[in-house]
């Protein structure tokens, strides 16, 4: 970032001479505005702080499925059905653990040895130049394979490992492989622990940073040299904490570690690192994960409230909790149980279940599904299905009861019939077709895209990326971009209003009120002015288009 | 839609992870072979024989969707326990994982031992031998009257050549819900019959058991 910069910082409360100031409370109304609940929103960026990971226990919620079985219990007077709810994990022998304790200590012990053996390697890998110097009789297939060409030319890494150093998995690369650079990551991280009792958060070297995470006996490590930053990357591992969860959840995660602090956890996630990868290929391409917001498919208001009321009407089922149908990516429509909200952390998790599996097209699937920030220890299941024959509109029930299947199944057939009878699944694709919208459309000359989060409904809206930004390298870098502008807003302890940013290429503007965050990228020789300028006729067009883009009622069964 | 609760069959499958399990059930459902993706949870087909309608759940054979076990074999009349031809490993899960799951099922259960993947087998050199097979098809299912069945319940099969498929799923319609000769007859024109006239073509290179 040799270019010249030239920033313009303010609070919106300070009034600055040169500049509009109030231009920028022109607009009293905020778009996509709602007080109808249907996500929660309350969960900013901000609140994920590093002091969340030091509560062993996550404040996640808990028991919201068992009190929804207890009521269900209550209302057929018989014995609750908690099998599950607990997902079954051989109990194991309880005399093991006396034995175990001591094989742990000798394990981390291990591990320290083999990190200052190792430590070498470390800087090796880290080092551009060191390629050349390694000694290739001295290596074995862990060493060379970690510095293989290949492998380090890639730009983001993730691993998962369990608190004894097991590598779970990587996202390049086999683990099995990874076994001692995954020493070393332990060892780097119980070292911190041992000796200062601090926690390890991160690392710089040159342009790589390394993030650290630490929760319930896993430890989870990125490193990247794209333009993430530290709290960013802590975002995205947050994010792969929730996908184990998802698939194991935390009480049994918790009860596997108790039971076996050297247990291969690679076994009960067999089959499931497709998850992973796709959910990380999500996050370079879906801005809905950085904003922990999600996006809807634009469609005539007046077609969402037949979809969610036909939805209402026809799944009318006890232990029914959440009802929405998906399209590429996108929300449809969602409807819910009174008193339960949808957490976009969670609705990303089902975006990335169907989104990474091709099974759910053959036939109608019945899937344990666990939703972190709903509760964390037990399984919702969730009744899969696609309504039309391209397989592109996918609408997913969720409910607490595992026999529901049948009844579930008899309520897509009579969704799926009146969605057709009432041409709303032809809506939703032409609206698929049609490409969500173009940048054009807004008319606004030099705003080449934007990312517009409603705070208060948990939702976005962006157009189409459209050239430059065509390319996978523009795309990529468009994306650093927003990265960087998120980042220079959202940056703990300092935190900005509003950033003009100019750059060689393009002129950031970012602006945060307590209602929306707005992040708009325009031609490199936009002036200040102009640029506040173009931003309100932005927020006017949106407040124009809200009722398409964004889900503004909240239907309840 | 009310039929599906109705199912007059329930029939599952088991089997280890990426046996082909669901490859040999879009073979007889859509008659087609493509590589699948792995199956996520359970996933249901309903299917027509004759007069009845038969519920057929695929199931994954990821171990972390055990849980899920007791739903779908409960009240199943029948189950397909699917292994590798190519993997001993796969054959030894039948008895370890999938017995005591299988206690969820009807008393009186079909269990059918179907071997998979039989075009990637080299016949010279076999882990696993029909007799095998067969024995195990024989110990599942001693409390079933055997006089009822053609032959042991046990199939090889290739979901890719469509060899000893449909033979699979005939042979557990025809013991669980018997057509007689006129109802084959008379629903001859649907696909169920149709598969049988098929079969004879099937006859020449069908034939382990």
């Amino acid at each position: 970032m040799a270019t010249e910069i030239r920033e313009a910082e303010q609070n919106a409360s300070v009034s600055d001479s040169d500049s509009g100031q109030s231009d920028f409370i022109e607009t009293n109304e905020i778009p996509g505005k709602s007080s109808n609940t249907l996500l929660v929103a309350n969960d900013s960026f901000e609140d994920l702080s590093y002091a969340e990971l030091n509560n062993t226990i996550v404040a996640s919620p808990m028991g919201t499925i068992n009190s929804l079985v207890k009521k269900k219990a209550k209302r057929s007077l018989s014995l609750p059905e908690r099998e599950h709810v607990e997902d079954t994990v051989s109990e194991s022998e309880v005399d093991d653990s006396e034995v175990e304790t001591s094989e742990i200590c000798d394990d981390s012990q291990v591990d320290m040895i083999e990190a200052r053996v190792t430590e070498l390697s470390l800087q090796e890998t880290t080092s551009q130049t060191a390629d050349a110097q390694i000694p290739h009789l001295m290596t074995n297939t862990d060493t060379d394979y970690v510095n293989s060409p290949e492998w380090k030319r890639q730009k983001k890494h993730i691993f998962i490992l369990s608190e004894s150093g097991k590598p779970i998995y990587s996202r390049h690369g086999n683990e099995d492989k990874l076994v001692t650079i995954m020493g070393v990551m332990q060892a780097l991280v119980s070292f911190v622990a041992d000796s200062n009792k601090d926690t390890l958060r991160s690392i710089v070297a040159g342009d790589h940073k390394f993030v650290f995470m630490t929760r319930d006996h896993l430890t989870f490590v990125g490193v990247t040299r794209g333009k993430e930053s530290t709290q960013q990357m802590f975002l995205q591992l947050t994010y792969m904490y929730n996908q184990v969860i998802s698939i194991l959840t935390h009480s049994t995660l918790t009860r596997i570690f108790k039971q076996h602090r050297n247990y291969d956890l690679r076994r009960p996630l067999s089959g499931a690192e497709k998850f992973f990868d796709n959910l990380l290929n999500l996050m370079d391409v879906e801005p809905g994960l950085l904003l922990t917001s999600v996006r809807c498919l634009p469609l005539d208001s007046n077609v969402r409230d037949i979809v969610s009321q036909t939805i209402a009407q026809h799944a009318k089922v006890k232990d029914l909790v959440f009802a929405l149908i998906i399209a590429q990516n996108q929300l449809v429509a969602v409807v819910r149980m009174k008193k339960y909200y949808l957490h976009p952390m969670d609705l990303h998790l089902i975006l990335n279940l169907i989104n990474a599996s091709e099974s759910f097209k053959a036939a109608e699937s019945w899937t344990p599904i666990c939703l972190p920030k709903f509760d964390a220890a037990g399984f919702l299941q969730a009744h899969v299905s696609y309504l039309d024959e391209e397989c592109q509109t996918c609408l997913l029930l969720l409910s607490v009861d595992i026999e529901a299947f049948y009844t579930l199944s008899e309520c897509k057939a009579k969704i799926q019939e009146r969605l057709i009878k009432y041409n709303a699944l032809a809506a939703i694709n032409n609206s698929l077709k049609r490409n969500s919208y173009s940048i054009q459309q807004c008319s606004i000359s030099d705003l080449r895209h934007f990312l517009y989060k409603s705070r208060s409904t948990a939702q976005y809206t962006s157009p189409e990326l459209e050239a430059p930004y065509n390319t996978k390298e523009e795309k990529e870098r468009l994306f650093g971009l927003y990265y960087y502008l998120h980042d220079r807003i959202h940056t703990s302890g300092r935190t900005l209003k509003i950033l003009f940013h100019v750059g060689a290429y393009e002129t950031l503007l970012g602006w945060v009120t307590t209602g929306f965050e707005l992040y708009a990228v325009f031609g490199p020789l936009v002036t200040k002015m102009s640029a506040i300028h173009a931003v309100n006729k932005l927020l006017r067009w949106i407040k124009k288009e809200e009722d398409r883009l964004f889900i503004l009622s909240s239907v309840t069964f | 839609m009310s039929t599906k609760k109705k199912a007059d069959l329930k029939v599952i499958i088991l089997g280890d992870y990426n046996v082909g399990k669901t490859s040999l059930i879009c073979r007889y459902i859509d008659g087609t072979f493509r590589p699948k993706d792995p199956t996520v949870g359970a996933a249901f087909f309903l299917k027509q024989w004759g007069p009845h309608n038969v519920a057929v759940w695929d199931t994954a054979g990821d171990e972390r969707y055990s849980g899920l076990s007791h739903f779908y074999c409960r009240g199943a009349g029948a189950a397909i326990l699917a292994f590798d031809l190519n993997s001993s490993q796969t054959f030894e899960s039948l008895w370890a994982r999938f017995g005591s799951i299988l206690e969820a099922a009807n008393e009186d259960c079909l269990k059918v031992v179907v071997g998979t993947k039989m075009d990637l087998l080299d016949q010279s050199n076999r882990d696993i031998t029909p007799e095998e097979g067969k024995k195990l098809a024989r110990e599942l299912n001693e409390h079933l009257d055997f006089k009822k069945m053609p032959h042991e319940p046990y199939f090889e099969t290739s979901s890719l050549t469509n060899q000893n498929v449909d033979e699979v799923f005939q042979f557990i319609f025809q013991y669980c819900l018997p057509l007689s000769a006129e109802q084959k007859k008379k629903y001859g024109k649907g696909s169920v019959i149709d598969l049988i006239e098929n079969s004879d073509e099937h006859k020449s290179t069908r034939r382990c058991c």
